[in-house]
């Protein structure tokens, strides 16, 4: 009798222990959505300028860290780093680079697609949510929270959040074997700038079934942008679509092979190839229709992308 | 007697009868070979086991007619005879649905760990890129910009850390 007794009563509590501990674990992916909500909403307000820390792995591997201060004047980024400049007038999504080229692109059309699920929603779609360490970033407390993909479509993510206003001060892009990919981090937070990069949203329905879904990734906004850097008027569309936290842009230059100046107009040509900057990867189909698939995701992610989209049209 | 000796008569039994896993049988064989205990067991084991044989196959056969008649004795008696091959039909079938029930589970075990598999990268040359692609590179920041969590500036820093090298 005793004994089974003792068999009860060690059932309770292993059946309390077991309910405290997911009770506990539902708590703690509770406040790490909590955290990463705050994140999504400051990210969307406001842009923040400083000076930055940012590394990444190179194509051969190597670790590779730069610094350098991002401005904001109105709608144009600046961003100085070791003997490279690069300027940015972002104005619906018109983009003016002094880098080692120039290059000025000037929208044709930009459209946000409507019946798609708000970032939030699709973010709970396709991470899970994890707190880990807290830790000082640029002289601020920060919980770092980890991202993980549902799938093997995207990369699992680690982003370091002040509690207090949801600024997102430092990011990690990991690899599926936990290798850091690219990491950025703020050294000095100098200014808070609100966001002007909302897009007006388009009453204009989905056009074709394979934007749709491309890999877990839906699409958002669809431009056309045409190259004004020079007279050969190569157009452009570019299909921007996310997971909730990733991004990947498809672009789908229309034109045929020009040599000029501008380096818009040299269509790839050649080989498929895959080029990786850190987790920033592009995959260049050449045949039979040209196509860059630009984003933070794996190239096999990319490549089932783009496959579709450099396929003749019936 | 070690606990090797002891491991072995467990398994001995089942390697005498060569019913015993591959891996099993070869383990006791090299065991009994070392030690002269569980050697004189195995000697043993198979006298018993062939002495069973033998006598299994000396039994005389009972007659076919034998359960007809015990059945009519019985039921002439009033008492019920219960039907024998009913009740052998129902374990079997039973262990037939646990044993379906099983390699379903492993079935669709199989099947989410394959679904759940990466699949293998498909093959693409890996080159740096050329001036197209660093143009549409920088357009990228733009078509980005609206991304929370792809800041422009993340995407800005990150070509410009690229190109300073």
């Amino acid at each position: 009798m005793k004994w089974r007794r003792f068999a009860i009563a060690s059932g309770i509590l292993a059946f309390l222990v077991l309910a405290g501990w997911w009770w506990q674990g539902q708590v703690r992916q509770g406040e790490a959505w909590g955290l990463v909500r705050k994140a999504l909403q400051f990210q969307q307000e406001w842009v923040v300028t400083g000076q930055a820390r940012w590394a990444f792995r190179d194509m051969q591997g190597r670790w590779v860290e730069r610094q350098g201060r991002i401005s904001f004047s109105g709608q144009t980024l600046q961003v100085h780093g070791q003997g490279a400049e690069l300027v940015c007038h972002l104005a619906g999504c018109q983009v003016v680079a002094k880098g080692t080229a120039f290059l000025r692109v000037m929208p044709v059309s930009v459209q946000r697609l409507s019946h798609v699920p708000d970032r939030w929603t699709l973010l709970r779609r396709s991470y899970r949510a994890k707190l880990e360490e807290a830790a000082e970033v640029a002289g601020r407390l920060v919980q770092w929270v980890r991202l993980t993909p549902r799938s093997q479509n995207a990369f699992a993510r680690r982003l370091a959040i002040e509690p207090k206003t949801g600024m997102v001060l430092a990011q990690e892009i990991l690899d599926r074997d936990g290798t850091v990919l690219s990491r950025w981090e703020w050294t000095r937070v100098e200014a808070l700038r609100r966001c002007h990069f909302q897009l007006p949203r388009s009453r204009d329905r989905e056009q074709g079934t394979r934007e749709r879904q491309m890999n877990g990734f839906v699409p958002v906004q669809r431009l056309k942008v045409r190259c004004a850097c020079c007279s050969c008027g190569m157009t452009m569309h570019v299909i921007h679509a996310t997971d909730g936290v990733a991004d990947v842009a498809v672009y789908l230059p229309e034109g045929t092979t020009k040599e000029h100046a501008c380096p818009y107009c040299r269509l790839p040509q050649g080989l498929s190839r895959c080029t990786r900057l850190g987790a920033m990867t592009i995959v260049v189909l050449t045949r039979p229709r040209p196509v860059v698939v630009i984003g933070d995701a794996p190239p096999e992610t990319l490549l089932k992308i783009a496959q579709p989209f450099a396929r003749p049209h019936p | 007697m070690g606990w090797l000796c002891r491991l072995s008569h467990r398994f001995l039994p089942e390697a005498a009868a060569g019913v015993a896993l591959p891996l099993i049988d070869w383990w006791v064989r090299r065991h009994v070979a070392h030690c002269p205990e569980c050697a004189r067991l195995w000697r043993q084991h198979e006298r018993l086991t062939f002495w069973l044989q033998q006598a299994s196959a000396e039994r005389v056969a009972p007659p076919d007619d034998l359960w007809e008649r015990v059945a009519s004795r019985l039921a002439s008696r009033g008492l019920f005879a219960p039907q024998p091959s009913r009740q052998m039909a129902i374990i079997p079938s039973w262990q037939k649905a646990m044993a379906v029930a099983a390699l379903g589970l492993v079935a669709l075990g199989v099947w989410l760990w394959w679904r759940g598999a990466p699949s293998s990268p498909p093959t693409i040359t890996v080159a740096p890129p050329d001036a197209f692609v660093t143009a549409v590179l920088h357009q990228h920041i733009a078509v980005t910009a609206p991304s929370p969590f792809n800041n422009p500036t993340f995407t800005a820093g990150m070509i410009v850390g690229g190109e300073a090298r």
